[in-house]
């Protein structure tokens, strides 16, 4: 496994980065594809000095196995739940957020179909207000009757398994490639096909030429480490999202904690050892990455936004509306949000691939 | 029985656009629904229209559209008999969804189209239409019996309504009144107070927010409402 990132704010000056090592010129090329809309944001911050010494290694598990396979989404989603069950080792509480969005509605959906009686009395749902309203029929009929919930604000790390919908939006992502077809006349599929488009997906955000040939060898080289082979528009954007998105999804639990729980070495174990993100598998990105073209990940019509996901929920709820109609909505974890800036900055350790 | 509730009660009888107010403005809405791209209901009032949109925020993305603006409008163009199989044109769609849906801002159409088919079947849209009337009518329904009942509220009337309305949306649901059938709070109310007919007003909504099924609706609708008529 490869380490991830070390993650900065708009507001970390050039000499708070050197001092950990951090080279400023990249730093600003990433702020840049933030700013300009070009990566998707997880959009929560840690101030630059309260970072540990220990910050980077929480990353280590971030990075997909990429392995030359088929699978769907089911089958990847019903083998993350046993997975998950291995991992909660401990005979301690599990929390699932659940915003009622569609994937941490997934989240729970998986638990529900694929967990034993005896992980499923552990199981608490953590939920808002807004979660109810936003799926009332799923909360009526597998929650309530199932597992006990409470209302957001009290859990900790130390005494529980979490799990959330994160970074179920990384999977998904392609949007940039319907952006480009609004300003060339070509179709889908020659978008998605040809990585030069990957130029005009950049330039329109604004990155200069020379900022576009950094990023992406900056993507290809980070790609090799994994032997994953990026091959059309679509794989760079996957990735490039998926790379950036994942490790953010982790912190933004972590943000919310007091200052001196971040700096707290039992904390920090407790937080690695329980609270693992769902959408991390590796069968998660492979069934992402081979559906970036076939149409399985979203085909233009709004109505299949997530539809696999959905279809997963359907099978178990059998509510219509959500299937046919739920689209994109705010995420509990979106509401965590203290009063850090955003978006976040990742930077990827060791920038030497600037000189490749 | 007045013919407020009779209509309610029986609206198989109705037609379709029938309403128990009178359109005074001779202005008309509808709400889009953003998936499928078409209207699933049309009236002449946009705040019952924005009321009823929250009441199924959980089941459409609803928005509210100014149909009168629309070049191409004229009184007899969109009705609920059709109202599915009209659309916005694209600028306008591109109003619709960049606008914050919880706003409840009306977009004014500039134009309508024909919908294009292969925007999807949109016939769970069309078989909610019932429902969606029946709920317009439910609105009216209680403006008129607090309205008519406690005559002191009248001048407090806007006030009410704007609690009644914009209170009621999904950000500020509160689910804990939600797992009430039968609203047991009312048993410290006399069911001819103004407090018992806001609970009452308040524990219906909410059979319409959670209770997908029509039928099953107007049954638990019609028995909270037996409290009082």
């Amino acid at each position: 496994m490869n380490k991830i990132v070390y993650f900065g704010s708009k507001f970390y000056d050039k000499q708070q980065l050197s001092s950990y090592n951090i080279d400023y010129a990249s730093l600003n090329k990433f702020r840049k594809l933030f700013n300009n809309g070009l990566l998707f944001s997880s959009g929560i911050g840690l101030p630059r000095l309260q970072i540990p010494e220990w910050y980077d290694t929480i990353f280590d598990l971030s990075v997909p196995q990429w392995q030359n396979k088929s699978i769907t989404f089911e089958e990847a989603t019903n083998n993350r739940a046993l997975e998950m069950m291995k991992y909660y080792t401990e005979d301690i509480p599990i929390l699932v957020y659940w915003s009622g969005g569609i994937d941490s509605t997934c989240v729970l959906s998986a638990i529900h179909k694929n967990f034993n009686t005896e992980f499923k009395k552990r199981i608490k749902v953590v939920l808002t207000n807004q979660s109810y309203a936003e799926n009332p029929f799923f909360f009526n009929k597998i929650i309530k009757p199932n597992y006990k919930y409470i209302t957001y604000g009290d859990e900790t790390y130390i005494n529980n398994y979490v799990v959330h919908g994160d970074p179920g939006d990384a999977l998904w992502l392609q949007g940039n490639v319907l952006d480009l077809s609004k300003t060339r006349n070509v179709t889908n599929d020659n978008i998605s096909n040809d990585p030069t488009n990957l130029y005009y997906v950049y330039k329109q955000k604004g990155l200069e030429d020379e900022e576009c040939d950094w990023y992406i060898n900056f993507l290809k080289h980070d790609a090799k480490l994994i032997d994953l082979e990026l091959t059309t528009t679509s794989d760079y954007l996957w990735w490039a999202n998926y790379s950036m998105h994942v490790t953010t999804s982790i912190k933004s639990l972590l943000h919310r904690l007091p200052t001196q729980d971040i700096k707290n070495k039992n904390f920090v174990d407790a937080f690695k050892n329980h609270c693992l993100p769902w959408f991390i598998g590796n069968d998660y990105q492979i069934w992402s990455i081979n559906s970036q073209i076939n149409g399985k990940k979203y085909n233009g019509n709004i109505r299949d936004y997530k539809m696999p996901a959905k279809q997963y929920i359907y099978d178990l709820d059998k509510n219509r509306y959500y299937r046919d109609y739920k689209t994109k909505c705010i995420s509990i974890t979106n509401n965590l949000k203290g009063d850090l800036d955003s978006p976040n900055i990742i930077i990827k350790q060791n920038c030497s691939i600037l000189h490749n | 029985m007045n013919d407020n509730i009779e209509k309610i009660f029986h609206l198989d009888k109705s037609h379709w656009g029938a309403c128990v107010e009178e359109n005074e403005t001779q202005m008309q809405y509808g709400i889009y629904e953003t998936v499928t791209r078409t209207f699933a209901f049309t009236f002449f009032n946009p705040r019952r229209l924005t009321f009823l949109s929250n009441l199924f925020s959980s089941r459409f993305d609803l928005r509210l559209i100014n149909l009168t603006t629309a070049s191409n409008f004229n009184s007899t163009l969109i009705d609920n008999s059709c109202c599915e199989n009209w659309c916005l044109n694209k600028k306008d769609i591109s109003s619709v969804v960049s606008a914050e849906r919880e706003s409840n801002e009306i977009i004014s159409a500039s134009e309508l189209f024909q919908r294009d088919s292969n925007y999807g079947n949109n016939e769970l849209l069309i078989n909610n239409r019932q429902y969606f009337n029946y709920v317009i009518n439910l609105l009216v329904l209680f403006d008129d019996l607090i309205g008519t009942r406690f005559e002191f509220v009248t001048t407090m009337r806007s006030d009410w309504d704007t609690g009644g309305t914009s209170n009621y949306n999904k950000q500020e649901y509160n689910f804990h009144y939600q797992h009430i059938t039968v609203p047991i709070e009312f048993k410290d109310y006399k069911n001819n107070t103004l407090e018992y007919y806001y609970y009452l007003r308040k524990a219906v909504y909410d059979v319409v927010y959670t209770e997908f099924d029509f039928e099953i609706a107007k049954a638990k609708i019609e028995k909270l409402l037996s409290t009082i008529l």
